[in-house]
């Protein structure tokens, strides 16, 4: 296989992957991961929003 | 269609297929035939995650979804982008480093061959037989609408796609996929610029909007806890983070299209991509079915979409009670369209509309009832569950899309199959090549054997879903128990990963045991409760987890990196 297996197989995540690199335009991973959550939360929100402003019936 | 339909039509898949062989052309041996030398772009395999996740069924059926039910199905992919997170911080990671082809793979390096080989097992049986229903379901309702002939239009369907997965492997399907994703969000857009286009003169967005909203079909939260009923706001939350952990985390098809990135930065952008397009994706194509149903005030609906459907009743001795429902709906449409016009006509006049949202809202309930009703004479008769969601858009399409657009819808919903199956049976291929073949039987090879075997897996594979597909009609419930075997292990298969990667000293015997305990869990739970499919990933899991941890304390077998087991691929 031109793929080897290396080093443990329950190894960490090191921290070179998480730190302050720039991805686009987030500073850093843990910015960009914030806003994915304060997205979900923000779409929840919207919807939300949605289903009591766009709700017409009468009945 | 007519020849311009055809026309564009081949056009796509002449230019999608061609382009796909064209990026795959520097491919090398087996890392290039199932991870493209890891090197392709995060946001070609971002659309490639979305093009996977999304067969035509998600667009056809959902669509119909909406018709009946309105925007509550939103609600399961609340979750994803939360689960997009937990998986670039804990699953992406893990795999990247490990230089793994399978996730299965994965398993014998942490904990042994057993648990791996279950696992692997457990997803070539279920995809195996999903890869049919990825080309049956969309094939049977082609074939119904357009008159073609079902067999023919499977056959086609999965050769095209067998051919090029073939010949170009994982890179061939990924650059088809982002055609293919491409071409479904185009077919979004028109589809909903037709039916704003289709609506009467007069009728604008806001008054849209506002019809759908009478029968509070834009309703996309329920609060409600109730177990029983799938689609809540807590059932998408809870059920549906631990279903994309398992699905984007744990199944190869998935797992497999972010390994081709170059850095584990990009195989996380990738699915990071999907957090956000997903939801809006959704929207969009369930908004479609809610415009339909807005769409139908207008024009009077058949009371069942499928034409197969009504045939049979058709000639059978429910046949006038099917007549008399078809009266009714037929009259009751009429009178509900008046109710609409004066309704808008009074709006419009700034007067109090709420009368008329009462008797609207009233034949909109018994329309509904009217269907259903029409639904249960189906049901009676073919002695099977109608699904006739599946119809609804396109059964529009055919009737009221113009000459050229329609050719393109028909290729996008032809897309959206085969961008599914065709990422199914390059991960069975490689889970059948990777965690069996070379595991098994024959672990010294060269590179160009590996590779010959890995075509003749696809191959194989193609031909057993098209092969699953051509009798699938004559299977009847089967294919409702094949939809559901998913739900039975996928939580469980999520459990066995939590434990590899998060639970330090779990052994090889305590996943194993914890694997079989969670299953067994989910089939208890499935035969003695009524609550929602979508919990059962959570059961699964947590009991994996809980039993696994305790058996592995149990047994004190250490259990640190590398288990029991170790990987045969650690010595080649």
């Amino acid at each position: 296989m031109s793929g080897p297996v290396t080093g443990d197989a329950q190894q960490p995540p090191s921290r070179d992957d998480e730190g302050e690199e720039r991805i686009g335009l987030f500073p850093s991973w843990k910015s960009l991961y914030t806003t994915v959550v304060v997205y979900g939360v923000a779409v929840i929100l919207i919807l939300y929003i949605l289903t009591i402003v766009l709700g017409f019936s009468s009945r | 269609m007519t020849s311009l339909d055809w026309g564009v039509f081949a056009l796509y898949f002449v230019g999608v297929i061609g382009f796909a062989l064209y990026q795959s052309r520097k491919n090398e041996g087996l890392e290039g035939y199932f991870l493209g030398n890891r090197r392709l772009p995060w946001w070609a395999i971002g659309l490639s995650v979305m093009a996977t996740q999304a067969s035509a069924i998600t667009f056809i059926g959902t669509t119909g979804q909406a018709f009946d039910d309105g925007m509550e199905f939103i609600q399961f992919y609340l979750a994803l982008p939360f689960a997009m997170v937990v998986l670039c911080l804990v699953f992406v990671p893990f795999f990247y480093r490990a230089r793994v082809f399978t996730a299965y793979q994965y398993l014998e390096q942490r904990f042994d061959a057993k648990t791996r080989s279950l696992t692997g097992l457990l997803f070539l049986l279920s995809r195996g037989m999903g890869a049919g229903i990825i080309l049956y379901a969309p094939a049977i309702v082609l074939s119904v609408i357009m008159g073609w002939d079902e067999r023919l239009t499977i056959m086609v369907m999965a050769a095209i796609t067998i051919l090029y997965t073939m010949v170009g492997g994982i890179t061939a399907v990924i650059w088809t996929d982002v055609v293919q994703m491409l071409m479904v969000f185009g077919g979004i857009a028109v589809a909903l610029v037709a039916l704003f286009a289709n609506l009467p003169a007069d009728v604008g967005l806001a008054e849209a909007v506002y019809i759908g909203g009478i029968q509070e079909m834009w309703q996309s939260i329920d609060l409600s806890w109730d177990l029983t009923n799938t689609y809540t706001i807590w059932s998408g939350l809870l059920g549906g983070f631990f279903l994309f952990l398992a699905y984007f985390g744990t199944d190869q098809s998935q797992v497999q299209r972010y390994l081709t990135a170059s850095s584990l930065k990009d195989s996380r952008l990738s699915l990071i991509f999907s957090a956000f397009l997903k939801v809006p994706m959704q929207f969009l194509i369930l908004s479609i079915g809610v415009l339909l149903f807005v769409f139908y005030h207008f024009e009077q609906p058949p009371l069942v979409f499928s034409p197969a459907e009504v045939e049979a009743v058709a000639v059978s001795d429910r046949a006038p009670d099917f007549r008399l429902l078809e009266d009714e709906q037929a009259r009751v449409h009429g009178e509900r369209r008046a109710a609409t016009l004066e309704m808008l006509e009074a709006r419009r006049g700034g007067e109090d509309v709420e009368v008329w949202q009462g008797r609207i809202g009233a034949y909109d309930d018994r329309l509904g009832e009217l269907r259903t009703e029409a639904k249960e004479i189906v049901e009676e008769v073919r002695g099977a569950s109608s699904n006739d969601v599946n119809y609804v858009f396109p059964t529009y399409i055919i009737s009221y899309i113009p000459t050229g657009i329609l050719g393109l819808l028909i290729a996008v919903i032809f897309a959206a199959a085969m961008s599914s199956l065709d990422s199914e049976i390059t991960a069975l291929s490689s889970a059948t090549v990777i965690d069996f073949y070379k595991r098994f039987f024959k672990r010294e090879a060269s590179d160009a054997h590996y590779l010959l075997v890995s075509r003749i897996a696809t191959l194989f594979w193609g031909l057993f879903a098209c092969g699953f597909a051509l009798f699938a009609g004559q299977m009847g419930s089967l294919i409702e128990a094949v939809n559901q075997v998913g739900s039975f292990f996928y939580g469980s298969i999520l459990g066995v990963f939590l434990l590899a990667f998060m639970v330090k000293r779990t052994t090889g015997t305590g996943a194993f045991l914890g694997l079989i305990a969670g299953m067994s869990t989910v089939l208890l739970v499935s035969l003695t409760t009524e609550i929602s499919y979508l919990y059962y990933n959570v059961a699964g899991a947590v009991t994996v987890v809980a039993v696994g941890t305790l058996v592995s304390g149990l047994t004190g077998e250490g259990g640190l990196s590398g288990g029991e087991g170790e990987s045969a691929e650690a010595h080649s």
